[in-house]
């Protein structure tokens, strides 16, 4: 892999939030890398620390709580881990964009979105009001708002939620940046409008050559528009790879976990879904065993006791599980992986 | 927007009516018979009983009420009963010093309490926020006169930077008229600043939990935009709410703040005319205060809506 064509390199990022006792393990060494145009979706349930990765490179996470440590964390040809705030501010909206789950609160309520879109440029490019305004218009344009002119001036309350969501869009791409991060994008909105987002994204991101970064628990969305993926569980990458190579053979208890609780398409299900018992473990320190074990139906002592490393199962797969071989028996056996695209 | 101005402006007359029932009876509960007041110690009852009927006084309540009101519509208060003068022109003679103390009072807070309570929130539990609070509640414990006799012995006594006493009308000069009252509105407006030093704190606090600002951190902002264009911008409401409010706090304190300072404000005038039991004066004045505060909710309501978009429908 070239460094020229990685647009986001991250390693060993391990983050925790407070000290003592009420210490919050956040990540545990997690390492990944966007190439130049490609979608890198992060999967996991809520508490995982897939939002928190992406603040932490960002900067966002606020000094006092939060303890960094990463021994890379790269932008292009950028050290972002030795940053200084003032040029992480010139980063941020700029060459790496970012968009939220609720566009409803994530926009100000009392700035149009005009102003909310113009600021972004008119603080990284110096543009006067009148061309950030011109601007703004462009985007509105770009992500599809009908009659922009007039909506230029309108308050986030008088739009609908996909609307909305277009405005973060076009507030977050108005630079231009070489990174979209998309922090569960479609998951406050409805279905047929987070089809309508998502190709949105799609087609940006084609147009404009950035890569994306989509935070989601979403797998219908990462086997739709994602090009890799990683899944994570409590602070840790568990498993990733390529979105074929992870859905055809899926190689971690937890990733199995998620699939068997997906509806599988054209089936009429019976009966319930199935779940994974339990919850994620909040941890105070980096768990010294295989943190999924507890809840894991294919966990042997062995994940009780070590860490397991990433073993590399090919084409860019791999996975930190040591039952691996029996996970994707099991699951090859009860149907549940199938071609997904 | 027209609609929602005059609904506010039509809930304010059942205030005002309210409020004039109030000042009337006042003069009605209080003990003693004010025409025998007027006539004097060796006034003959039908002496009495013509100041009585001059007064209306033999007239029913309601039927008094009714001639008092249709007087004060027509900006008629009465007389004074010490000076014999119209209250509405004595009040007009006031209204000068005291406009310009509240104004001035209004802007130095304005522009002292919002930031600084805007920074404590940004910089929350620090000692910037620490002092600022401590001062903030120092300011709502301390008696206004104390500032006042302090401000007056350290800037005026020792300092000589500003006059001790005494108010310099406009017409004589805008600039010695801001000299003489700059310290009387730095009393007031430190007692005045300490309500919305802490309330714009805790809004501001507030606001910048919310999901915007982090959009705002997303966007690269930086801190006195994200704190001051974005937090601040967008708690208008409470803040102004609560400017509104203090006003009726100041009211007390212009009365006393004048009085020190020998401000020839309405605050004397009150002072003057409840030392004398100058009954019409009285009314006047808080008829006078009443619309004024009155007419300043107002000016929050409808404020409102230029604000807060989501308000003006």
């Amino acid at each position: 892999m070239k460094t020229s064509d990685t647009v986001l390199t991250v390693r060993n990022l391990s983050l925790t939030f407070g000290r003592g006792k009420t210490a919050l393990h956040a990540l545990d060494n997690v390492s990944l890398s966007v190439k130049q145009g490609e979608i890198l979706s992060l999967v996991g349930e809520s508490g995982c620390g897939k939002s928190a990765a992406m603040m932490a490179i960002l900067g966002l996470l606020p000094k006092r709580i939060a303890k960094i440590s990463a021994s890379d964390i790269r932008l292009g040809d950028m050290d972002l881990a030795g940053a200084s705030q003032s040029a992480l501010r010139k980063i941020r909206g700029n060459r790496i964009g970012m968009i939220f789950q609720d566009p409803m609160t994530s926009l100000n309520p009392v700035h149009t979105v005009g102003f909310q879109i113009g600021e972004v440029v008119r603080r990284h490019r110096g543009f006067s009001w009148k061309q950030a305004r011109q601007q703004a218009l462009r985007m509105l344009d770009l992500v599809r708002i009908p009659d922009p002119a007039r909506r230029l001036d309108a308050y986030p309350h008088e739009l609908s939620g996909g609307m909305r969501q277009r405005v973060m869009i076009a507030m977050a791409l108005v630079c231009e940046p070489e990174l979209l991060i998309a922090d569960e994008p479609t998951t406050a909105l409805d279905v047929t409008v987070q089809a309508q987002i998502m190709a949105l994204i799609d087609e940006l991101r084609t147009d404009l050559g950035m890569s994306v970064v989509l935070i989601t628990h979403d797998l219908g969305v990462v086997a739709a528009t994602a090009d890799r993926v990683a899944v994570m569980y409590a602070g840790r990458i568990v498993e990733d790879g390529p979105v074929e190579a992870v859905f055809r053979r899926p190689s971690h208890g937890y990733t199995a976990g998620l699939m068997r609780s997906l509806p599988s398409d054209g089936q009429v299900h019976q009966g319930r879904l199935q779940e994974i018992p339990g919850s994620v473990p909040r941890l105070a320190r980096a768990a010294d065993h295989c943190a999924f074990a507890p809840r894991c139906a294919f966990a042997g002592s062995r994940c009780r006791q070590e860490v397991p490393q990433p073993s590399d199962l090919g084409t860019g797969h791999s996975t930190r599980c040591f039952e691996h071989a029996s996970v994707y028996a099991e699951l090859a056996e009860n149907s549940i992986v199938r071609a997904w695209r | 927007m027209i609609r929602y101005a005059a609904a506010r402006v039509l809930a304010g007359i059942p205030t005002l009516l309210l409020v004039s029932v109030f000042i009337f009876s006042l003069a009605h509960i209080t003990p003693g018979d004010p025409a025998i007041l007027l006539a004097g110690d060796n006034a003959t009852p039908s002496q009495v009983a013509e100041i009585r009927s001059r007064l209306h006084l033999d007239l029913p309540l309601v039927q008094q009420f009714g001639i008092w009101l249709g007087n004060a519509l027509r900006f008629d208060l009465g007389n004074s009963i010490y000076s014999g003068k119209p209250v509405t022109e004595l009040i007009a003679q006031r209204i000068e010093p005291t406009l310009v103390l509240s104004f001035v009072t209004l802007l130095l807070t304005v522009l002292v309490a919002v930031p600084l309570g805007a920074v404590s929130a940004w910089k929350a539990n620090s000692i910037i926020d620490r002092i600022s609070m401590g001062i903030a509640v120092a300011g709502f414990s301390i008696p206004v006169f104390v500032i006042a006799y302090l401000l007056v012995y350290l800037f005026a006594v020792k300092l000589r930077l500003f006059p001790v006493q005494g108010y310099k009308w406009l017409a004589d000069g805008w600039i010695a008229t801001l000299n003489s009252v700059t310290l009387p509105a730095i009393a007031l407006a430190f007692v005045f600043s300490a309500l919305i030093a802490r309330v714009t704190r805790a809004s501001v606090l507030e606001a910048l939990g919310e999901n915007y600002i982090r959009t705002a951190h997303a966007k690269g902002l930086g801190a006195p935009r994200i704190l001051f264009v974005h937090a601040l911008r967008s708690v208008g409401v409470p803040v102004i709410t609560v400017i509104g409010i203090g006003f009726a706090t100041l009211v007390g304190g212009v009365v006393v703040t004048e009085s020190v300072f020998n401000i020839p404000g309405i605050g004397r005038l009150t002072v003057d005319a409840v030392t004398r039991r100058d009954y019409p004066v009285i009314q006047g004045v808080i008829l006078f205060f009443s619309v004024a505060l009155i007419f300043i909710n107002l000016l929050v309501d409808l404020s409102y809506a230029f604000i807060d978009p989501r308000i003006r429908g």
